[in-house]
C-alpha cells in the first residue's frame, strides 16, 4: 500500500499567469486571485513565451465578458491585452503573486497587484483607447433622413438659450408643424427679416452648464465637469451658451426687448408658436447624452485629441456620441448638478442672472428664481464607478458581442435601466 | 536604414535640456559627420515622445500628433548613427519600449540613461512639478513617493521617470548589457564640462567640437522660497485664471527661469525624517546597477549621496513671511516691467493701426465714384438677387 501522495511543487508565476491568459481569452470570467488559489500544483508549463499583458488589461477582458455574458471576439482581444494606457498612469502591471509579492514585483513603477482591486479609474484609462480603437466597426441603424431641400416653411419664432434643450424643442416644434423662422434679405438687399418672438429657454444655471459641457463634450471637448464649472468661476465669465442675459441683450438689440420671451415653464410655449403648419423635419444636432456617457465621451476624446489630428476627430467623437445615445435606454438615467464645493457659487452666479434678466424689461413666462436653484441631491461629478459600465456597455456593443438593441446581460439589472422604467 | 540608434531614455534633472540643445544647434555639424539628430525645433523629440507615450502636456500635445512617426522614419532612412533623446521616454511601460524599438527599424539599439543621486532627485521632481501648475504641497509630494504602494498619479510618474533600475529593465530588456549606457551625474563641485564630456563618450562624439557656448537654454533650479511662492502663484492662477500659453511664458519662463532662479537663497533639501530612506534606496540600486554589467560612463559611486552634506533642511512648507515678501516683491518688479513693455508696445501697434488707417482711407478717396459703386455691387452679391443678376450681366458683357 503506498502512502500520500506528496503535493507537487509550487507552480511558477509565469506559468498561472499564461494559464489565465488563455482562459480569459477562451471567455473564462475567474478573477486571477480564485485561480492562482484553484491552480494544480505541480502543474508546469512553458510560460506565455512573450511578456505578460498588464493586470488592468487582462481585468478589462475579464470584465467584458464577465459584462457581456459571452467571450469578446477573438479578433478584438490581442488589441485589448496590448493596449497601453495614455496619459501619466502606470504602465503594464505585473499580477499578484499572493504567496509572494515580491516575486513578480518590478519596482516601485511597477508594483503587483490583483488586477480585481484595480480603481475604475485604472480600467477607465485603459478601456478608453479600447473604445476608440473599436468604434469604426459599431453596427448602428443610419440616422433619419433630413429634410427635402427646398421644401422648408418660414416661421416666426426664434429659439435660443439652454443649447440642448433648444436642441431638443426646435425637433418636436418641427414635427408638429412649427419651425422656425430664418432670416431672409430681402430682394432689394435691405435688412433681412425679423422675427415676431425670440424663445429664449431658460433653466437652472447647473443645468444650463451641464448642457453646455455635454455639448462641448461632443463636439470633441475633454474637460472634467469638476474643471470646466471651476474653470468658469475662475475665468469669472460664463460660456456664451449659459450667458442668457447677455443672448437676451443680443436679441433686444436685434428686433427690440418686447420680442424676447423668457421661457422659464415649457407649459408656455405652445402659445408662443403661433399656429402649426406642415411638420417639417429638423435633425437634432446633439444627443441627450446622461452624464455618465458625457464623462466616457470625453475620456474618448482625450485619447483621440492626442492620437488623431483635429480634422480627423470629429467621425470618431460623432460615432462614439451616436453609440452612447442609442444605449441610453439600456442604462441608468442621471443628471449631474453642480460640483459641491463650487454650489454656492452656481447658486449666487444663478441668482445674478436673474436679476440681469429680470431688469431687462422682457416678457418672462414662469419663475426666473430657476436660474438659482440648486438641487443638492444629485451627485456633483462622475465617479469611474459609475462611467465604468457604460464604457463598457459601448466596447461590446461596438464589437459586435452584444446587440446594439439589446441589454448587457451583466451589467444594471433590469429596474435600473432607463427604458425599462414605468414597465 | 540607420547602421546605430542611441536613445537617450533619461531621467529628468540630470542636464538633458543643455545636451538636447546643443545637439540641436550643431545638427549641421553632427549630420556632416554621419550623426543625425533629427529635428526641425527644439524641442522635436519632445513631441515624438509625448506622442508614443500619449501624453497630454498643456495643449501641446496636438502639435505632436504624428509626430513619434515622422521622427521613427527619418532615424529608418538614415545610412549612420542616429540620436534620440528625451527625459520623459523614462517612463515607457513594456509595450511602448517594444513599439518603439520595432518603429525605429532593424538597428542596432544602445539605451543611454543619464543618472543623478536620488537625494538631489526627489527635491528636484517636486519643483519640476510646481513649475508644471501643481499645487502639492512638499509634505504631500514626499508622502506620496515614498509610499511603498505608490497609488498617487504623481508617484507613479516620479518611479516612472526616476527608478533608474526598472527604466533600464524596460528599455534593456532585449539588449546586451554593454549596448546599455549608463552616465552618472557628477557631484557637486565638478568640472563644469565634466557631465558634457560623459555625454559625448557614450554617444561616440568628440566633445572638444561641439561650442557649449551656444547653448542659452537651461532648466535651472529655484531656492525654497522661490519654489514655494510660484506654488502659491498656482494656487491662484489654475481654474481657469490664467491660460497655459501665459503661464509657461510669464510664470515658467519671465519669473521662474529668468528671475527667481537666479535669486541665492537655500536649496531645496530632502529632510531629515526621508533622507536616510532615500540614501538606502539610492544603494540599493547602485548594487543592482552594478550586477547587470552596463557599460557606466563615469562612476556609480556618483549616484550615492554625499554623506558629507550636513546643510540644514529648510521646509518649502513653512517658509517665514519675511522671505515670502522678499520673493514677492522680486516678483512683482519683474511683473511690472514686463507689463510696461507690452504696454509700450500696444502703444506702437495702435500707432502702426492709425497709419495704416489714414493709408487707407486716402486710397479709397482716390478711388473714384465708379470703383465705390463696383464695391457695393459685388459686396451685395450674395444677399441681394438684383446685385447678382446685374453683376453676371455685366460680367457676360466682359466676356468673364
Amino acid at each position: 500500500m503506498s502512502g500520500p501522495v506528496a503535493p507537487g511543487p509550487e507552480p511558477r508565476p509565469d506559468d498561472v499567469a499564461a494559464a489565465w491568459v488563455a482562459h480569459l481569452r477562451a471567455g473564462g470570467v475567474t478573477p486571477w486571485r480564485a485561480f492562482v488559489d484553484a491552480f494544480p500544483r505541480g502543474t508546469g508549463g512553458g510560460g506565455l513565451g512573450r511578456p505578460v499583458p498588464g493586470a488592468a488589461q487582462l481585468e478589462l477582458l475579464r470584465r467584458l465578458t464577465l459584462a457581456g455574458g459571452r467571450a469578446v471576439p477573438a479578433r478584438y482581444v490581442d488589441g485589448l491585452l496590448g493596449t497601453a494606457g495614455p496619459g501619466r498612469g502606470p504602465g503594464e502591471l505585473p499580477l499578484l503573486w499572493p504567496a509572494d509579492p515580491a516575486a513578480t514585483a518590478r519596482g516601485r513603477s511597477g508594483v503587483p497587484v490583483d488586477p480585481a482591486r484595480l480603481p475604475a479609474a485604472e480600467l477607465l484609462r485603459i478601456g478608453a483607447p479600447v473604445l476608440m480603437d473599436v468604434l469604426p466597426d459599431t453596427p448602428l441603424p443610419a440616422p433619419p433622413p433630413g429634410p427635402e431641400p427646398g421644401r422648408r416653411p418660414q416661421g416666426s419664432f426664434v429659439l435660443d438659450g439652454a443649447p440642448l434643450t433648444v436642441d431638443r424643442l426646435r425637433a418636436e416644434l418641427a414635427a408638429a408643424g412649427h419651425v422656425e423662422h430664418v432670416p431672409r434679405p430681402a430682394w432689394w438687399g435691405g435688412r433681412p427679416s425679423r422675427p415676431d418672438r425670440v424663445l429664449l429657454a431658460v433653466r437652472p444655471l447647473e443645468d444650463l452648464l451641464a448642457e453646455v459641457w455635454s455639448r462641448r463634450t461632443q463636439e470633441g471637448a475633454a474637460r472634467r465637469w469638476f474643471r470646466f464649472v471651476d474653470d468658469t468661476r475662475g475665468r469669472g465669465v460664463l460660456p456664451p451658451a449659459a450667458d442668457l442675459a447677455a443672448t437676451a441683450r443680443w436679441w433686444a438689440e436685434q428686433v427690440g426687448p418686447e420680442r424676447v420671451h423668457l421661457v422659464c415653464d415649457p407649459a408656455a410655449l405652445p402659445t408662443l408658436v403661433g399656429r402649426a403648419r406642415t411638420p417639417y423635419p429638423v435633425p437634432r444636432r446633439y444627443a441627450d447624452l446622461d452624464p455618465w456617457a458625457v464623462d466616457v465621451l470625453r475620456r474618448h476624446n482625450e485619447v483621440a485629441g492626442i492620437r488623431l489630428p483635429e480634422p480627423l476627430r470629429a467621425p470618431f467623437v460623432r460615432q462614439a456620441s451616436a453609440l452612447l445615445e442609442h444605449r441610453a435606454a439600456h442604462r441608468p438615467a442621471g443628471r449631474i448638478g453642480a460640483p459641491r464645493a463650487l454650489r454656492p457659487w452656481v447658486a449666487e452666479t444663478g441668482e445674478r442672472l436673474a436679476r440681469e434678466l429680470s431688469a431687462g424689461g422682457y416678457a418672462v413666462h414662469g419663475d426666473l428664481g430657476v436660474l438659482g436653484r440648486v438641487d443638492a441631491g444629485r451627485t456633483g461629478g462622475v465617479p469611474p464607478t459609475r462611467a465604468l459600465p457604460v464604457l463598457l456597455d459601448a466596447v461590446l456593443v461596438a464589437t459586435g458581442a452584444v446587440p446594439p438593441d439589446q441589454p448587457s446581460p451583466g451589467l444594471w439589472r433590469p429596474t435600473e435601466r432607463r427604458g425599462e422604467e414605468g414597465r | 536604414m540607420s547602421e546605430r540608434v542611441l536613445l537617450h531614455v533619461g531621467t529628468p534633472k540630470t542636464g538633458t535640456s543643455f545636451v538636447q540643445d546643443l545637439l540641436f544647434q550643431h545638427r549641421d555639424q553632427l549630420a556632416a559627420g554621419g550623426v543625425l539628430y533629427p529635428a526641425d525645433r527644439f524641442d522635436a523629440h519632445f513631441l515624438a515622445a509625448l506622442d508614443l507615450m500619449e501624453l497630454k502636456w498643456g495643449g501641446l500635445e496636438q502639435q505632436a500628433v504624428g509626430a513619434w512617426d515622422r521622427l521613427a522614419g527619418q532615424v529608418r532612412e538614415w545610412p549612420g548613427t542616429a540620436i534620440v533623446s528625451h527625459e520623459i521616454l523614462a517612463t515607457a511601460s513594456e509595450s511602448r519600449v517594444r513599439r518603439a524599438l520595432r518603429d525605429l527599424g532593424d538597428t542596432e539599439v544602445h539605451v543611454v540613461i543619464s543618472a543623478r543621486d536620488l537625494v538631489r532627485q526627489i527635491p528636484a521632481e517636486w519643483q519640476e512639478n510646481v513649475k508644471h501648475r501643481r499645487t502639492i504641497s512638499y509634505g504631500d509630494f514626499l508622502d506620496a513617493v515614498t509610499d511603498p504602494v505608490p497609488s498617487r498619479e504623481i508617484a507613479t510618474w516620479f518611479w516612472g521617470v526616476q527608478e533608474v533600475p526598472a527604466i533600464l529593465a524596460r528599455w534593456g530588456a532585449d539588449l546586451p548589457p554593454e549596448r546599455v549606457h549608463v552616465v552618472t551625474v557628477p557631484k557637486p563641485g565638478a568640472p563644469p564640462t565634466l557631465l558634457w564630456e560623459r555625454f559625448a563618450q557614450a554617444f561616440g562624439l568628440d566633445a572638444g567640437a561641439f561650442d557649449t557656448s551656444v547653448v542659452d537654454r537651461s532648466n535651472p533650479s529655484l531656492g525654497v522660497a522661490e519654489t514655494a511662492l510660484v506654488r502659491e502663484l498656482n494656487t491662484r492662477l489654475n481654474g481657469g485664471v490664467l491660460g497655459n500659453e501665459h503661464y509657461r511664458e510669464l510664470v515658467r519662463e519671465l519669473l521662474s527661469h529668468r528671475t527667481l532662479s537666479r535669486r541665492d537663497s537655500d536649496r531645496l533639501r530632502l529632510p531629515p525624517s526621508v533622507r536616510p530612506w532615500a540614501v538606502d534606496l539610492a544603494h540599493a540600486w547602485v548594487e543592482e546597477l552594478t550586477g547587470r554589467g552596463y557599460d557606466v560612463v563615469g562612476d556609480l559611486a556618483d549616484l550615492l549621496p554625499d554623506p558629507d552634506d550636513t546643510a540644514p533642511y529648510v521646509d518649502p512648507d513653512a517658509v517665514p513671511a519675511d522671505q515670502r515678501e522678499d520673493v514677492a516683491v522680486a516678483a512683482l518688479v519683474t511683473v511690472l516691467t514686463r507689463a510696461g513693455e507690452l504696454r509700450d508696445e500696444i502703444t506702437r501697434l495702435h500707432g502702426d493701426l492709425g497709419h495704416l488707417a489714414e493709408e487707407r482711407d486716402r486710397a479709397v478717396a482716390e478711388m473714384g465714384v465708379v470703383a465705390r459703386g463696383k464695391r457695393a455691387v459685388v459686396a451685395r452679391e450674395e444677399s441681394s438677387r438684383a446685385a447678382a443678376l446685374a453683376l453676371r450681366g455685366y460680367r457676360r458683357l466682359r466676356g468673364h
